[in-house]
């Protein structure tokens, strides 16, 4: 039974990525199209220290960072990190731009309260922000702070709904992007689930984003 | 025990209270009647639970009251009053109230009445500083100190998140309501049945929120203000003697709350949720559930069998679901957020009194072992007891 309801579950979520992709494929008026990225990996958890909380029994990575290029759509090589080939890092639930102290780029990044459709053009007095890691990132890290909010009793990081990340690329284009999800196979573990399940399947993340190639605010 | 730092656990509480008062009742004549009072409360506290115990909390509040009752016909009776409040910490309140009550018939009644309400802050709310390494290791801090300490653990790497309700801790203010009620009353010699309808808006309603988890989950409450809130709905009453042995009483209450500023903002389309691909979108208001760890139906039911000297009852309260965590981050409680469960607990009990001082009492409290650590950590699960009491100088022997 449990089997049964799990299939329906996966089929559901391949109907609903059809949809998706056919929606950015067809006849859309728009010039610039919207790219759903699945299961980016942003340094997945490899162990979990010793002892119990609050000194130990924390979960954690190889430290390292993914980065990723908009304009291209493709995870650049860490051996690329001084260029200007990336715009967005990933690591756990910091996003890093290619700015200030995180990269050589002339990125930057502010978060827009809103609908990612209702974001149609940058307003022309918005501020991008820039890095000064690790004390003050363009996109704020902490639960509800930016793109996230931590269910503590649950253990499940949760993007906060209404928040588009507005990013300069490191070659002075704009982008806007949305995280979907935290989760491999972008859903979230039920509750229920052991916690095994829930660390081995953090830190991959779905999100949708639209590149304005053409150097203009408007999407 | 032992605090979080391993030093000993040291639970000192010390508050002394000092309370003058005099109330004056004068019978102008049959119909008319009038109470007249005033006081003065002298309050000091100094413990642990409320941060470190050389340092005294004092607080001085003075008041007075007058109350009407005016019999202007055989049906119908007013009743009008007035209280000022004077706390020296926070403010002055001036609180009238006005009621109605109207006899349709020797069994059945109206009453209205409409007051204003005010309550300032208490020591517990502002000062707490207490962890409950028992059940579950839950922490409450009074708002004073709140931002202050969680700060601190925060830096300490102590934290392990934030909850929007963190951001919005400030200087707690007092809390002033406006209250509506209207009822009706049956009763005879059988029956007692009562049923309520009210509304209350109330202005910086002082409210407890989780604001925080230690690393390690465990949860910080503390307390701020919800600018305008409201609570409304309906409560009933019945009481009901089947016989000479037999009675039962049902109480039942449905409840609705909320913000009115979060309400303003889901109507004006700034409150957001998500859809099943994961996409943001508006929020209805149907979605919106209102103020946390409130339970929108609550019921209680109680039967009771005397006989002589022997007794049993049975009671049952129920509680349905409430919200408790703004898991989707969108600042607001809402259909998609975690609730806790809804329950019932049953409790049942029979004693016998002895005709020599001795009685005898049993029971189960909690019959179906009704437990969540998380949302009910002071809810034990099923507990028997007996208890035996022997009154020595028995005035009234059966």
């Amino acid at each position: 039974m449990s089997k049964m309801k799990k299939m329906i579950l996966v089929l559901g979520i391949a109907v609903g990525f059809a949809a998706c992709s056919k929606e950015d494929n067809g006849g859309s008026t728009n010039v610039v199209s919207t790219i759903t990225v699945k299961d980016l990996p942003a340094d997945t958890i490899i162990g979990i220290t010793p002892g119990a909380p609050p000194t130990g029994g924390f979960p954690y990575g190889a430290g390292r960072y993914t980065f990723f290029s908009l304009e291209s759509n493709k995870i650049v090589p860490a051996s690329d990190s001084a260029s200007n080939k990336w715009d967005l890092a990933f690591k756990g639930t910091t996003i890093a731009t290619n700015s200030g102290n995180s990269g050589p780029g002339g990125a930057g990044a502010f978060v827009f309260v809103g609908l990612f459709d209702d974001l149609k053009s940058i307003p022309a007095d918005s501020t991008f922000r820039i890095d000064n890691a690790p004390s003050a990132f363009a996109i704020p890290t902490g639960s509800n702070r930016a793109w996230y909010a931590y269910d503590g009793i649950n253990q499940l990081v949760n993007p906060i709904p209404g928040r588009v990340l507005v990013i300069r690329t490191a070659s002075g284009k704009y982008a806007k992007v949305e995280i979907l999800n935290y989760y491999k196979g972008g859903t979230t573990p039920a509750t229920t689930a052991p916690d095994a399940v829930k660390l081995s399947t953090q830190r991959y993340y779905t999100f949708r984003y639209t590149y304005q190639p053409n150097g203009t605010k408007t999407f | 025990m032992i605090t979080d730092n391993g030093a000993p656990y040291v639970d000192e509480f010390r508050q002394s209270f000092g309370r003058a008062e005099n109330q004056t009742d004068i019978q102008f004549n049959e119909r008319l009647e009038m109470n007249v009072g005033g006081g003065y409360i002298h309050e000091t506290a100094r413990s642990t639970r409320y941060d470190n115990s050389s340092s005294v909390k004092t607080n001085r509040i003075g008041y007075a009251y007058l109350q009407t009752e005016w019999k202007a016909l055989d049906q119908l009776t007013l009743i009008g009053g007035a209280r000022y409040d004077h706390n020296e910490l926070f403010a002055a309140a001036f609180s009238p109230k006005l009621a109605l009550q109207y006899k349709i018939n020797s069994k059945l009644s109206v009453k209205a009445s409409v007051g204003r309400g005010f309550k300032a802050p208490d020591f517990r709310q502002l000062y707490l500083n207490f962890t409950n390494t028992a059940a579950g290791s839950y922490s409450v801090f009074g708002s004073v100190e709140a931002q202050k300490i969680i700060t601190e653990l925060n830096r300490l790497g102590q934290i392990s998140s934030l909850e929007p309700a963190f951001y919005g801790l400030s200087t707690l203010k007092p809390e002033f309501s406006t209250g509506f009620n209207l009822g009706v009353h049956f009763q005879d010699a059988k029956w007692s049945v009562s049923a309520n309808i009210f509304r209350n808006n109330i202005e910086n309603l002082i409210d407890s929120r989780l604001v925080a988890y230690r690393t390690g989950g465990a949860q910080i409450f503390s307390y701020l203000n919800v600018k305008n809130a409201f609570t409304q709905g309906i409560e009933t009453d019945v009481q009901h003697k089947v016989n000479k042995h037999l009675s039962f009483t049902a109480g039942y209450q449905f409840l609705l709350t909320g913000d009115q500023a979060e309400i303003d903002a889901i109507n004006a389309g700034k409150v957001f949720t998500r859809d099943q691909n994961g996409f943001s979108r508006r929020m209805n208001r149907s979605e919106y559930v209102g103020l946390p760890n409130r339970s929108k139906h609550m019921a209680n039911f109680k039967i009771l069998y005397t006989k002589n000297a022997f007794f049993a009852n049975t009671r049952l309260i129920y509680r349905s679901k409430w919200t408790t965590t703004d898991t989707d981050g969108n600042g607001l409680f809402n259909s998609n957020d975690a609730f806790a469960k809804g329950y019932l607990q049953v409790n049942a009990a029979a004693g016998y009194e002895f005709n020599k001082g001795l009685s005898v009492q049993a029971g189960t409290d909690n019959l179906f072992n009704y437990t969540d650590v998380i949302n009910l950590p002071n809810l034990p699960g099923r507990t028997f007891y007996v208890t035996v009491s022997y009154q020595f100088f028995n005035k009234n022997p059966k």
